[in-house]
């Protein structure tokens, strides 16, 4: 059912549980599932409960009716005995034989409910018998006769002993009716004597009848047991034959019959569930109900399966009801899912399209109205507007292009204005100097100038324009040509920052400033008189090595106050003296934790720089800065400006620089820096010297650092200085701290000692990048470093 | 850079030791591994000839330094001759040579061994 063309898109559709459809059909199932299946099975058992409690009912209403018949029953036969009886008492005259015995036979032929009947006198041999014949005909019959003695039976002798009526247990009458009956006596008076015993016989085979009667053809059976368990009536014929229900109960081991025995032994009635019946081998109820009067137990047995027969088939209407109602819940689940989804997946379809940037593909139209419409008419919307979005951006993007040609010919023109481009070197022989100009953006408010005026004069300018971009840009390029003429016409820098100010002061509507250092070196005396407008203070660092700061008397930048005073100063520069002036930019740059470069580290950068040349310097401090802006965009422009003042002949500098990963490419370093070193040096004990070191220094690392580390040499040779700088990033290491290895020291361990002796400066340091920084200078006709 | 060495005989009382090219950490331990042979044997007198050594590291001045020491224990001597002028430094800057003899020359060497052995025929 997955729509193939939906797959083509970027996007694959949703398979499996992940699709809205199949979640739907899952949990509409399951939570049918929970609800209906506990609602179901409740429902089961509480009609099956409700259906058992009526066959209980009904089995008791069964019982009751089989009692009142067989009550009704036992009471005419009670009744017609005890009348006869009351009719034969003090009747001295009625006592002769044949009166008796026509009395007795009319007596069983007018009572339909007695089988048979006699009078058995006690204090003489007298007992004749009527009984009903098959035919209907009564039959005569004498029981005092040589094979039965009515003396000896039960019931002749239970009245007699009791003098009251009694009912015989069930017996079969062999010598009388040879039926199996039950006999109810009564014993018959004369004169406060016991004459004899009128009997009226009840035929179980009427019991039979009336059971019958009472048995509910179709749900099971009903039996009858006398107050001994014997059986009055059981449907099943041999159980008859004198068995109790006890014995009936133990012979199949039925518990539920064990019981029924108990309790009618103990006169209860009731009603207990069984797993076998006894006929039909079923489960069902045995309802037994018992008389005390006459010990008669009625037992009604109801066959369950065929009482929950209806439950069980509306059992399976209800599952089948069920089963098709909860397809057709799924199947309509199943659809609808699959109309919400269709319009969700041609929009995915559609997205996908717009995402290749194809937005002229028209959104497909979904007209149902409901929130997936009013999803389609959003993307709709959405295309529409990046499509102007584009079209706004590709116009915005065509102007942007334009204004950066603009800009980069800006930036080219501004550079131009300053000497070399922004990045100048000069060598003279008596001065190095060395600038470079980095705007921030294409263009700025930094610059620097130098020129030579008089006879040796060296001018030298740096200056800020307050705020960045075009605008101080353009402000920078009027105060250079203002500052240049200023100079043609002035001697002192105190009069050219004046005049400039003067300048810069006028029609300053936006209020914009510049910082502004301004020098003029004398190159025969090294003299240098100089004024500052607020500029940074320029590092001074002298021949010897010591860096300061030239601090100027507080003074404006140029443009605040059109009468701002400006004083020169004058200073004496030695040969050797270096002068480093900087803008902003520089002491100003951020950290990505917003940290200043600051001061400290300019004094520091240019402090440590090896040689101390103006283009060596100067690229160290940038190295610094950048090292320590650590990849923070460069906030301001930064411009530099170098000089050394003296005979310095940056003669044959030459740099060489080798890198290893890992210390097996040690030895092949030393090898090319000795090659390099032969090249470009003629003398040999430098070279030597510099190989030795550099062997030392290789085999100190293979011992000291991981066999992974990267590893680097630099080498510059410097008007024949020369300078190795041995970098790795090994775990730090100062080996300048271990102490000198004595003379007596054991054998080994002289390779510091050999380059402490070789090197005419050593230094170490631990970068900020977790590098050991080892400096080694090596100076000419120092062949003898011991 | 490679280091080359031979060894000669000189009468019964000593064994030069010729070493050209550069003795460092690459090569000291193929030095180290010959002196041991040579030491084996009936030598205590040993005579590095290092005119055509031209480089020295610590990593090499140790292994001569152990043949020196291995050397004196028997009661003999190391002497070198021939020394190029940074590998004369280098041994200079670790000052372990006292008990040393280096000669400038093969004249010098010649002389010094004639000594020790007219010496050794003396006392026989």
């Amino acid at each position: 059912m997955i729509d193939r063309n939906t797959d083509t898109a970027g996007t694959a559709s949703p398979r499996g549980f992940r699709r809205i459809r199949t979640r739907l059909v899952f949990w509409t199932i399951l939570v049918s599932a929970l609800f209906q299946l506990p609602l179901a099975l409740f429902d089961f058992f509480e009609t099956r409960r409700v259906v058992l409690d009526a066959v209980r009912a009904q089995g008791r209403s069964l019982a009751t009716l089989g009692r009142a018949r067989i009550d009704a029953r036992k009471d005419a036969v009670e009744h017609s005995a005890n009348t006869f009886a009351a009719l034969l008492n003090d009747r001295e005259s009625s006592a002769g034989p044949a009166s008796l015995l026509r009395k007795l036979r009319s007596f069983v032929r007018s009572n339909d409910d007695i089988f048979g009947s006699t009078i058995a006198l006690s204090n003489e041999r007298f007992a004749p018998y009527f009984y009903r014949g098959d035919d209907g005909e009564l039959v005569q019959q004498d029981l005092d006769s040589a094979d039965y003695d009515y003396r000896t039976k039960d019931w002749f002798k239970l009245p007699i002993a009791s003098l009251e009526s009694t009912w015989s247990e069930p017996y079969f009458d062999e010598g009388g009716g040879d039926v199996l009956m039950t006999t109810f006596s009564v014993p018959f008076f004369y004169e406060g004597e016991l004459k004899g015993v009128v009997t009226a016989d009840l035929s179980l085979a009427h019991l039979e009848q009336i059971a019958s009667a009472v048995e509910n053809t179709e749900a099971g059976y009903c039996s009858i047991v006398a107050r001994s368990g014997k059986f009055l009536y059981h449907p099943d014929g041999a159980h008859l034959e004198g068995s109790t229900i006890g014995q009936l109960a133990r012979t199949h081991d039925n518990a539920a019959l064990a019981q029924v025995s108990r309790e009618l032994a103990a006169g209860k009635s009731g009603f207990v569930q069984t797993k076998h019946g006894l006929v039909t081998g079923r489960p069902g109820v045995l309802v037994y109900d018992s008389d005390p009067e006459s010990g008669w137990s009625l037992i009604v047995f109801l066959d369950q399966q065929d009482l929950l027969a209806g439950l069980t088939r509306l059992t399976w209407i209800r599952a089948i009801v069920g089963l098709i109602g909860l397809l057709l819940l799924i199947t309509i689940v199943a659809i609808t899912a699959h109309r919400i989804t269709r319009p969700l997946r041609k929009l995915s379809a559609s997205a996908n399209e717009i995402a290749r940037g194809n937005l002229d593909r028209p959104i497909p139209e979904i007209e149902s109205g409901d929130e997936i419409g009013a999803l389609g008419q959003s993307f709709s919307r959405m295309r529409r507007d990046l499509r102007q979005h584009v079209a706004d951006l590709t116009a915005a993007t065509a102007a942007k292009q334009k204004l950066e040609s603009e800009l980069e010919v800006a930036h080219q023109i501004q550079l131009a204005m300053v000497p070399g481009n922004g990045n100048a070197e000069e060598e003279q022989p008596n001065f190095q100097l060395a600038a470079k100009l980095i705007p921030a953006r294409a263009v700025g408010g930094d610059w620097y100038d130098y020129f030579l005026s008089g006879e040796d004069q060296l001018e030298i300018v740096i200056g800020d324009v307050s705020d960045k971009g075009v605008p101080a840009a353009m402000l920078m390029s009027k105060t250079v040509s203002s500052i240049r003429a200023a100079a043609r016409s002035s001697q002192a820098p105190a009069a050219i920052l004046s005049q400039a100010n003067a300048e810069f002061s006028k029609n300053n509507d936006t209020c914009m400033f510049a910082t502004i250092f301004y020098g003029i070196l004398n190159l025969s005396t090294g003299e240098l008189e100089w004024a500052s407008a607020g500029h940074n203070p320029p590092v001074l660092l002298k021949a010897g090595g010591e860096a300061q700061f030239l601090k100027p008397r507080t003074s404006l930048p140029i443009g605040l106050s059109a009468s701002s005073c400006y004083e020169t100063s004058t200073l004496r520069l030695e040969p050797g003296d270096t002068l480093v002036l900087y803008t902003d930019g520089v002491t100003e740059a951020f950290d990505p934790a917003q940290r200043l470069f600051g001061d400290e580290r300019l004094m520091e950068t240019v402090g440590s720089s090896i040689p101390a040349v103006p283009i060596v310097i100067n690229q160290d401090i940038l190295t610094a800065v950048s090292d320590f802006a650590n990849g923070a965009d460069q906030s301001d422009d930064i411009t530099l400006l170098t000089l050394r003042f003296g005979n310095f002949k940056m003669s044959n500098r030459q740099t060489f620089t080798s890198t290893t990963a890992a210390t097996a490419g040690l030895k092949r370093v030393r090898l090319d820096l000795v090659d390099f070193l032969g090249g470009h040096l003629s003398d040999s004990h430098m070279i030597d010297n510099a190989a030795t070191i550099t062997a030392e220094v290789l085999d100190n690392l293979r011992e000291h650092t991981p066999t992974d580390g990267a590893f680097a040499v630099h080498a510059e040779i410097c008007d024949g200085g020369l300078v190795l700088k041995f970098v790795d990033e090994g775990p730090a290491f100062d080996p300048l701290k271990m102490p000198p290895s004595g003379i007596e020291k054991e054998i080994g361990g002289h390779g510091l000692q050999i380059v402490r002796a070789l090197a005419t400066n050593l230094s170490y340091e631990r970068s900020a990048r977790g590098e050991n920084i080892l400096t080694a200078q090596i100076s000419p006709g120092d062949n003898d470093g011991c | 850079m490679s280091l080359d060495i031979s060894t000669n005989a000189l009468q019964t009382i000593a064994t030069k030791v010729i070493l050209s090219g550069s003795l460092d950490s690459d090569t000291a331990p193929s030095l180290d591994q010959r002196l041991d042979l040579i030491l084996a044997g009936k030598t205590n007198r040993l005579v590095f000839d290092m005119s055509k050594l031209n480089f020295v590291s610590s990593a090499g001045l140790r292994v001569i330094f152990k043949a020196q020491k291995n050397v004196e224990a028997q009661g003999g001597e190391v002497v070198m001759v021939n020394l190029r002028p940074q590998v004369e430094k280098v041994f200079e800057i670790v000052k372990q040579l006292p008990s040393w003899s280096i000669f400038q020359n093969d004249a010098e060497m010649d002389d010094y061994l004639q000594v020790i052995q007219s010496r050794a025929a003396d006392q026989s």
